[in-house]
C-alpha cells in the first residue's frame, strides 16, 4: 500500500455520520470491493495500491455523497451526504 | 557477508506455471440445498429464474434512443472523470433480493468485520458446507503495514441470508482463531491468492444448504453465465443484490466479468449454474476498469476449499 485518504462523512448540516459505508469507487487500478464504516466520529483512513486519483464513496440510509482525492495529497476528505 | 544459516544444500525447485493449476482434470463438490424444501429450481437454466424474468421484460420494453454518444450531464460542471476503474459496469441492473430465507440466496453471508485497530467493515461470504463460509483474503487479512490494522481481523460476524435488519438464520461471530487464507495472501496483497475462509463452531450450513465448487477449463467456463449475489455498500443496509454477466476473460488465477459489484460485496460467491446445481468458479474481489475480478477457483484453491469444508 503506497497511499492514505483520510476523511469525515458529514450530513447536510454538518453533522458527522457514523457507521456510514465507505468505499472506493473508483481509481487508476482494480480496488479491494469492500466498504469500511466510518467511526463514532464520522471519520475514517484507507489505503490505496498506488498513486493516482480516486473517487470515494459514502453511503448511508439517509443519503449519499463521493468526492475525487488525489493521492499523495494531504489534508482530510470531506464527504457531505446528500438525497 | 552473510549470515544466512538455510542450508545452502536444500533443495529448490521453480514454483509451477500458473496454467498448471488449472490442471487437465475437472473437479466438482456437490451443493446441497439445506433443511427444508425452501429452493429455487433452475432445471434447464443458466441464471436465476428472477434474471430470466428480468431479461424477458427488458427484451419486451420499448427501445430508448441511442444516447451512448453523449456525455453525462455532470461533466458539464465537473469535468470529464479521470480515474479508469468503476464497479458498476454500464447501466445497474443488480436485482434485489428480498426472500433471503429460501436457497439459494440464504447460503450468501452478510459480513461485518472487525478490524485489529477497531475499524468496522461489511463484506461478503458463502457457504461451502455445513461449518464453512468462503470470502475474499482481504476480508479476513487485511494489508496495512505499520499500523494496528495490518494483519489477521480480530472476529467476523457473519449473518447468513440477511435482509435489511431480518436475520432469517441469526448471526454467528467466528473469532480470529477460526480463520484461514494462504500464504499467498497474507505475506503480500497478491491479488491472485486473495481467498479465505471463516470456520463456524456450528454447522448452519445444514440449515442454509451451501453452493458447490468446481475447477474447471477454460473451454468449460467460456460461454458460461455468472452469477453473484451479495450485500454491496451503495445499497440500502444490509441487503442481498443479484446481478449475472458473461466471463469477460481467464486467466489461470483470475476469472473477470462484468458482473456489476461495490464495495461490500468482497468475498461473494461467483457461480454458475450447471444441470440444477450451483457451483462457484471464483470468489469476488476487485472492481477492475473494464471489468471487475474474482480469485479462480483452480486445482490448488479447490483443493484448500475442500480442506476448509472439512
Amino acid at each position: 500500500m503506497t497511499g492514505r485518504i483520510r476523511g469525515i462523512v458529514l450530513d447536510a448540516s454538518g453533522s458527522p455520520v457514523p457507521d456510514a459505508r465507505v468505499a472506493l469507487e473508483a481509481g487508476p487500478v482494480p480496488v479491494p470491493d469492500v466498504a469500511l464504516l466510518s467511526d463514532g466520529d464520522g471519520q475514517f483512513w484507507l489505503d490505496v495500491p498506488q498513486p493516482g486519483e480516486y473517487v470515494v464513496a459514502a453511503h448511508a440510509d439517509d443519503g449519499s455523497g463521493r468526492c475525487t482525492v488525489t493521492v499523495p495529497g494531504g489534508g482530510v476528505v470531506r464527504i457531505v451526504l446528500g438525497r | 557477508m552473510s549470515h544466512d544459516t538455510t542450508n545452502p544444500h536444500e533443495p529448490v525447485a521453480p514454483e509451477p506455471e500458473p496454467t498448471d493449476e488449472v490442471g487437465t482434470e475437472e473437479l466438482t463438490e456437490d451443493p446441497q440445498t439445506g433443511d427444508n424444501a425452501q429452493k429455487q429450481s433452475v432445471e434447464g437454466l443458466d441464471l436465476e429464474p428472477v434474471a430470466a424474468a428480468m431479461a424477458e421484460a427488458l427484451s419486451a420494453e420499448e427501445t430508448a434512443p441511442d444516447t451512448s454518444g453523449l456525455r453525462p450531464i455532470g461533466e458539464a460542471t465537473y469535468g470529464p472523470p479521470d480515474p479508469s476503474t468503476e464497479s458498476v459496469q454500464g447501466p445497474d441492473n443488480r436485482v434485489q433480493i428480498t426472500g433471503t430465507s429460501s436457497y439459494p440466496w440464504r447460503v450468501h453471508c452478510s459480513l461485518l468485520i472487525t478490524a485489529n485497530d477497531g475499524s468496522r467493515w461489511i463484506g461478503t461470504g458463502w457457504f461451502n458446507g455445513p461449518k464453512s463460509v468462503i470470502t475474499a483474503g482481504h476480508c479476513v487479512f487485511i494489508h496495512a503495514p505499520g499500523t494496528q490494522r495490518h494483519g489477521w481481523v480480530r472476529s467476523v460476524e457473519v449473518m447468513p441470508g440477511r435482509n435489511g435488519a431480518s436475520l432469517p438464520y441469526g448471526k454467528v461471530v467466528v473469532p480470529r482463531a477460526q480463520l484461514r487464507s494462504v500464504h499467498g495472501w497474507t505475506s503480500s496483497p497478491n491479488h491472485e491468492y486473495d481467498y479465505g475462509a471463516m470456520l463456524l463452531s456450528e454447522p448452519k450450513g445444514n440449515e442454509t444448504g451451501w453452493l458447490g465448487f468446481a475447477n474447471w477449463s477454460d473451454a468449460t467456463l467460456n460461454g458460461k453465465t455468472l452469477n453473484l449475489s451479495g450485500y454491496p455498500g451503495d445499497k440500502p443496509s444490509g441487503t442481498q443484490w443479484y446481478h449475472w454477466s458473461g466471463v469477460a476473460s481467464l486467466s489461470a488465477r483470475k476469472v473477470y466479468y462484468t458482473l456489476d459489484t461495490a464495495g461490500g460485496q468482497s468475498g461473494s460467491g461467483v457461480y454458475v449454474i450447471e444441470n440444477g446445481g450451483r457451483y462457484a468458479v471464483a470468489i469476488h474481489a476487485y472492481g477492475g476498469s473494464s471489468s471487475n475480478s474474482g480469485t479462480r477457483i483452480n486445482k490448488p484453491v479447490f483443493d484448500n476449499l475442500k480442506l476448509w469444508k472439512g
